[in-house]
C-alpha cells in the first residue's frame, strides 16, 4: 500500500514537471540560443580534424574521377610498332584463307623443334616463331612481320614435297626467311606513312581510320604475289646467311644444295616460274656464294 | 564409422574437383571431339573463363574437356592458362572493335590458331 502510494506520487510529480516543460512557450531569444553556433564550434571541429577528413575524401574522389578518365582514354590507344604486326599479319592470313589454303589436315612434320634447335645453334636464342603450312604453291615460302622477337613463316607443302626437302633443308630455308625478315624489307614496303603515323596514337578525339590498315593488307598482296624482293636485297640476304653459316660448313653446303634444287625446279616446272619474281635468281645467289667461298 | 567411410569414399569419385582456366588465344573453337577437325560448338574469346572437367578415361592429354556457360566441349590444352592473360582485345578494345570482325572471320581465326605450329605457346 505504501509502495503503491509512492509510485503514484512519483508519477504525479513527473506529469506536473513535463506539463511545465511542454506547456511553456519559449521566447525568441531562447530559440536563437538553442540554434548551434557553428562559428563558435569551428575551432572544436578543426581540432577534431573533421575538415581534414572532408578534404581527404574530396581529393580521393577527384583522384578516382581522374583515374577513370585515364582508363577511358587508354582504351582508345592504337598498338605500337612492337605490338601491331601479329594482328595485321594474322588478319591478312585469315582474309586470304581461300587463296593460301592453310586449313587442311596434315601430319606433324617435326619442323618446329628442328628449326628451334637450328636457330639456337646459330646463336638466336629464345626466339618465338610460328609456322603455317600451306596447301598451295602460290606462296612457296615467306616470313611475315610479327611482334617484337616473334616471327611468322609460311611454307608450302607442295613446294616441300616437289623438292623433297629434308628437315635440315627446311630449317636452312626458314633461316634465310628469318634473316630476310630481320632486314625489314617487307615491313618497310608495306608500312605506308598514314599507317606509321597511327601507331601508338590515341584516337579518342576522332574515328580510327581502319582503311589505313586495310591499305597495308593491299601492300601485302602486292608484294607477296607480285613484286617480291629486289636483286640488291637478295644479295644482302645471301651474304648475311653465308656469313652466319661460315662457322658451320655442313649447313653452308646444305644451303648451296637447296639453292641448286630450287634453281632446277624453277627452270623445269611451269608452276614455279614466278618464283624468281619474288626471290630473284637462285642461280645468282649460287654465284655469289661461290665467289664468297673462293675469297675464303 | 559408416558415415566416416562414406565421406572418405566420396573423396574418390570419378568426377574430381573441376578447375577454372582462361582462354589465352584471341579466338578458339570449343569442339565436340578432341580432334582439330572437330565440329564446332562455339567460338570462345581471349579471357573467357572455362571450367576444366577432368575425365577418367581421357582420350588425349593434349585436349581438355571444359564447361563454359551451358556449353561443354573440348579445347586444346595449349589454349588454356591458369591466370587471366593480357589479351590484345582488352589492351586495345576500341582499336579491335573498330575492325568489326565478322563471325566468319572469327571462325577462320580460331581455325588458324589450331593450324599454326608454335615453338613456345604463350
Amino acid at each position: 500500500m505504501i509502495g503503491f502510494l509512492k509510485k503514484i506520487s512519483l508519477l504525479t510529480v513527473f506529469l506536473f514537471s513535463s506539463i511545465e516543460v511542454f506547456g511553456q512557450e519559449k521566447t525568441l531569444d531562447e530559440k536563437k540560443a538553442e540554434l548551434l553556433d557553428f562559428q563558435s564550434i569551428r575551432n572544436i571541429l578543426k581540432n577534431d580534424s573533421l575538415e581534414k577528413i572532408v578534404e581527404k575524401k574530396r581529393k580521393a574522389l577527384a583522384n578516382t574521377v581522374v583515374k577513370k578518365e585515364k582508363k577511358i582514354e587508354k582504351s582508345f590507344l592504337v598498338p605500337t610498332e612492337d605490338e601491331i604486326w601479329n594482328f595485321i599479319s594474322e588478319y591478312w592470313i585469315v582474309l586470304n584463307a581461300q587463296k593460301l589454303k592453310w586449313d587442311f589436315k596434315k601430319p606433324h612434320y617435326g619442323v618446329v623443334s628442328h628449326f628451334e634447335a637450328f636457330l639456337e645453334k646459330m646463336g638466336f636464342l629464345e626466339k618465338k616463331f610460328k609456322i603455317l603450312i600451306l596447301d598451295t604453291s602460290l606462296v612457296t615460302h615467306f616470313s611475315l612481320p610479327a611482334n617484337k622477337n616473334h616471327s611468322l613463316f609460311l611454307l608450302s607443302l607442295p613446294f616441300m614435297r616437289t623438292l623433297d626437302l629434308t628437315k635440315q633443308e627446311i630449317s636452312v630455308l626458314l633461316f634465310e626467311d628469318f634473316i630476310r625478315l630481320n632486314k625489314g624489307y617487307f615491313r618497310d614496303f608495306v608500312s605506308l606513312k598514314e599507317f606509321k603515323a597511327l601507331l601508338g596514337s590515341n584516337f579518342k578525339k576522332g574515328k580510327l581510320k581502319t582503311e589505313s590498315f586495310f591499305k597495308v593488307h593491299k601492300r601485302f598482296d602486292q608484294f607477296i604475289f607480285n613484286k617480291g624482293f629486289s636483286f640488291q636485297q637478295q644479295f644482302l640476304v645471301t651474304k648475311e646467311v653465308a656469313r652466319l653459316l661460315k662457322g658451320h660448313p655442313e649447313y653452308l653446303s646444305v644451303y648451296m644444295n637447296l639453292l641448286k634444287k630450287i634453281d632446277y625446279l624453277i627452270k623445269t616446272r611451269k608452276e614455279y616460274k614466278s618464283y624468281v619474281n619474288i626471290y630473284p635468281s637462285p642461280e645468282l645467289q649460287l654465284n655469289w656464294l661461290k665467289s664468297e667461298n673462293s675469297k675464303i | 564409422m559408416i558415415k566416416v567411410l562414406m565421406i572418405l569414399l566420396s573423396l574418390f569419385t570419378y568426377e574430381t574437383k573441376a578447375d577454372d582456366f582462361f582462354i589465352k588465344k584471341n579466338f578458339v573453337i570449343l569442339g565436340q571431339n578432341p580432334v582439330p577437325s572437330t565440329n564446332p560448338i562455339s567460338i570462345l574469346s581471349c579471357g573467357n573463363k572455362v571450367t576444366v572437367i577432368p575425365r577418367k578415361n581421357q582420350i588425349s592429354k593434349k585436349w581438355s574437356f571444359v564447361r563454359v556457360g551451358s556449353f561443354e566441349g573440348y579445347i586444346k590444352e595449349q589454349f588454356l592458362a591458369k591466370k587471366k592473360p593480357q589479351c590484345f582485345e582488352d589492351r586495345f578494345p576500341k582499336f579491335h572493335n573498330s575492325f568489326r570482325i565478322k563471325l566468319s572471320e572469327m571462325y577462320y581465326w580460331a581455325r588458324l590458331n589450331h593450324q599454326i605450329l608454335e615453338n613456345s605457346p604463350e
